[in-house]
């Protein structure tokens, strides 16, 4: 009966699904092409195997937080479970079983996306024999299997531990639960940290500009420390700030629609701001991608083979288009799903006198609101760190190519915007529809 | 009756016959939980422990009610006050008085002839046949029925959620029916409260910022909104949760944070949809008193629809509706709340008689 039940239930959270399967299969069919791209960089001597890692830590957070949507959106029904007398140990059993089989099915359908994806790109330059072919698939598909497991096996403890902690109230009241802050001065501490680690960061930047050739080498490999942590510093910072801000009641929230927007963004705020850090890499990969493969599509400049330097270059682009892709779809699809959730908060929103249009003017404003707020900190970082990369640039290259970075940031940010309007207009014609089908 | 007193009553006999909680607790055949509530003056033992419970202490039902050992040339004296107190807790003492004002108060709600026809494939059911009627400013109005009665259908046609077929309903003068539909949205910001059975409440915000979310919504000058907050919240206990969300609180706390958004922005009438049917008798009691607090105080104007008639029996005025259609209408005018409440269920009995006597006479 319970297999019955949870099969029956599973079908009826289809929406609450729908982010856990197009996240893993858009993940998984990236990481199916990552492999590739090691692999074959491999026979090459490149080094490329840091792609596919970072995805797999890109994946496994955003499984957990998926994994915890989830459970809070089922938390209810699951109490209900226990209620009826079912073992909690049983129940957990049953959960992982259904995420880990549609995982798979999400495996299956991503690397053989993945695959043909690859297979198209690269069908003509360098896979000329069907035996290559064979081996390829057969290895980046082993590999892809490991991080997969990985990513699963990560999220099957976290949300095994999770389950095991909450208790039957607990359950039940699991979906309204916000989260908050003992100390109100904690974001305070955040502060500082990110001042110090950002001044790291710009300080490794200027020793890349400014040391001399052989002393850079120890520069770059450190700088990804302190631009990390200056991310996770800045997110924790912010949010941990908007929410002692809305603790404060300052009268300045109660007009427009300010409170309500705060609320939405800070109800959450511990793991908005962890997922805001994923996106904002994502974000910064891409951007990064984009000017190195920009770069290296340039004829003038000659650091490799031309074929090799040429193929090197489309694969950063493809790199590019990749994680924007995880940006923007992940995050859209994320606005649309807890539109639905929260259908109720319309209802309440009419009540107490929003009209339609008022409602759709609010949505809008928060879906802008949360598909800009990842890439605001890799804004900052590239506006501190654009100038002095085009300074290092001009003296490597030749007169002719100066301030070639300005243009790529050009590029970059009108090819940005034009994605961004494209699924902002997307996501809030869904969006508009919604609300006014549901009355 | 001082709770409080009578549980420090109980605690000081108790340690005089040098028994602990648990002792007490076996004797009585009770957990020690209970005694402890008792003590502590949030709860009063069950009838049934009354007699059992004063024998083992050695006083006498007065002594318990009153919280203290009398004095034998007082017993008289005392009992009749104890019991004069009890009945005052029972009953309550309130006597429906009519305003003075009253003749005077102008309509805040004036419902002409609304029907409302349900069209579907090919069948058409009348929710609401030709009802007529008018709530002045300050009235606490209830409107009860069956389940399938119409009741809640006419609060969605006042509520502007859903259009009449035919009729007139006008709100503060207003006409709504002929309101557009883009406009409706101000209407209800303007002119109406809501309180549901559910709460409906935001769950990201906190209670405070619940209420406050209907005053921005109003448009409310953002320095006289914490004013505001503080003192409705004082009005209706709710201060103390202010800063909680509406899952970490109780229902009857949910559901007076709820009214507290209605009547913070002083609506011209607020309609409550079964606003007791989640609520245990305490806490429907408690939120029923708020009502009728906001009436007295606020002058606010309250709509409830309702099938349990003890919450009726705290309405000036009841609508009885049965098949779409007002069978009667029944005023409290000066009776008091038990005598309100036995006609009300004399008149629901008469309903029912007259619909049983139109089923015998279309059956034979």
């Amino acid at each position: 009966m319970y297999l019955k039940l949870s099969i029956r239930n599973a079908k009826r959270s289809f929406t609450d699904y729908l982010l856990y399967v197009v996240t893993m299969t858009v993940l998984l069919a990236i990481m199916e092409i990552s492999n590739c791209i090691a692999i074959m960089g491999e026979s090459a001597d490149f080094q490329t195997i840091s792609l596919p890692l970072l995805i797999t830590i890109i994946q496994a957070i955003l499984v957990g937080y998926i994994d915890d949507f989830i459970l809070r959106q089922r938390a209810k029904e699951f109490a209900n479970y226990l209620l009826l007398g079912m073992n909690k140990k049983k129940l957990t059993n049953l959960f992982l079983c259904e995420i880990l089989l549609i995982g798979l099915l999400c495996f299956l359908i991503g690397t053989t996306i993945g695959f043909f994806v690859y297979g198209l790109s690269c069908l003509n330059a360098i896979l000329h024999e069907i035996k290559l072919y064979a081996f390829l698939y057969g290895k980046s598909i082993l590999y892809t299997f490991f991080c997969f497991c990985l990513v699963e096996i990560i999220g099957a403890f976290s949300l095994k531990k999770r389950l095991e902690k909450l208790q039957i109230r607990e359950l039940m009241y699991e979906k309204n639960r916000n989260q908050g802050m003992k100390k109100k001065e904690n974001y305070k501490k955040w502060g500082i940290a990110f001042v110090f680690s950002f001044v790291c960061m710009i300080g490794f930047v200027c020793g890349i500009v400014f040391l001399p050739e052989d002393h850079i080498v120890y520069v770059v490999s450190f700088v990804i420390i302190p631009l990390l942590v200056s991310i996770y510093t800045f997110y924790k910072w912010i949010f941990s700030y908007l929410y002692t801000y809305r603790k404060t009641k300052s009268v300045n929230l109660y007009q427009k629609n300010r409170l309500y927007v705060m609320a939405s963004l800070t109800s959450n705020f511990k793991t908005t701001a962890i997922i805001n850090v994923v996106f904002c890499v994502c974000f910064l990969f891409s951007v990064s991608s984009f000017f190195a493969g920009m770069l290296m599509l340039q004829p003038e400049i000659q650091l490799f083979d031309t074929d090799l330097q040429q193929w090197m270059g489309t694969a950063q682009i493809c790199i590019c288009i990749v994680f924007a892709i995880i940006y923007f779809s992940i995050l859209s699809l994320q606005q649309i799903i807890e539109l639905r959730q929260d259908s109720k908060n319309n209802q309440i929103l009419r009540w107490i006198g929003k009209s339609d249009r008022q409602i759709v003017i609010l949505v809008n404003r928060i879906i802008a609101i949360r598909l800009t707020f990842p890439m605001t900190m890799a804004l900052i970082i590239f506006l501190f760190c654009i100038p002095l990369l085009n300074v290092k640039m001009n003296s490597i290259l030749p007169i002719t190519m100066h301030n070639i970075i300005w243009g790529f940031a050009g590029e970059f940010c009108l090819c940005t915007l034009f994605i961004y309007l494209c699924y902002f207009l997307v996501v809030s014609t869904m969006s508009k529809q919604y609300i006014k089908s549901i009355k | 009756m001082n709770q409080n007193k009578i549980g420090a009553f109980i605690s000081e006999r108790r340690k005089a016959k040098g028994w602990t909680q648990n002792q007490l607790a076996e004797k009585l055949g009770i957990t020690d939980k209970a005694i402890s509530k008792w003590e502590t003056g949030r709860s009063m033992p069950d009838l049934a422990l009354f007699i059992p419970l004063c024998g083992l202490l050695e006083i006498t039902l007065n002594e318990l009610f009153a919280g203290e050992c009398i004095p034998d040339e007082n017993i008289k004296e005392k009992a009749d006050e104890v019991l004069m107190e009890v009945i005052t807790n029972w009953l309550g003492n309130d006597k429906g008085k009519l305003k003075a004002d009253e003749v005077t108060q102008k309509n805040v709600l004036e419902v002409q002839n609304i029907s409302k026809i349900y069209e579907t494939e090919g069948n058409s059911v009348l929710a609401v046949n030709d009802v007529s009627f008018q709530v002045a400013q300050g009235r606490f109005v209830g409107i009860m029925g069956a389940s399938g009665s119409g009741k809640t259908t006419l609060l969605n046609l006042i509520a502007t959620i859903d259009k009449p077929t035919n009729g007139i309903i006008r709100i503060g003068g207003q006409n709504i029916v002929d309101i557009a539909e883009e406009d409706t949205a101000n209407f209800r910001r303007e002119h109406l409260g809501f309180v549901f059975q559910e709460y409906n409440l935001l769950e990201t915000l906190t209670i405070y910022e619940n209420i406050a979310l209907a005053l921005t919504v109003k448009e409310t000058p953002k320095e006289s909104i914490g004013q505001i907050i503080q003192n409705i919240s004082e009005k209706l206990d709710i201060s103390a949760v202010l800063d909680k969300f509406p899952y970490e609180v109780s229902g009857g706390q949910r559901q007076r944070c709820a009214c507290a958004r209605a009547i913070a922005v002083k609506p011209d009438i607020i309609l409550a949809d079964e606003p007791t049917g989640a609520l245990d008798s305490h806490s429907a009691k408690q939120l029923l008193s708020v009502f009728v607090m906001l009436c007295k105080e606020y002058n606010a104007t309250i709509l409830m629809v309702t099938h349990d008639v003890m919450a009726a029996s705290y309405c000036d005025r009841i609508l009885f509706m049965q098949d779409g259609e007002i069978k009667a209408t029944l005023n409290r005018e000066q009776k008091n709340k038990q005598t309100f409440f036995a006609d009300i269920l004399k008149r629901m009995e008469w309903i029912e008689g007259e619909s049983h006597d139109v089923f015998e006479i279309v059956n034979s």
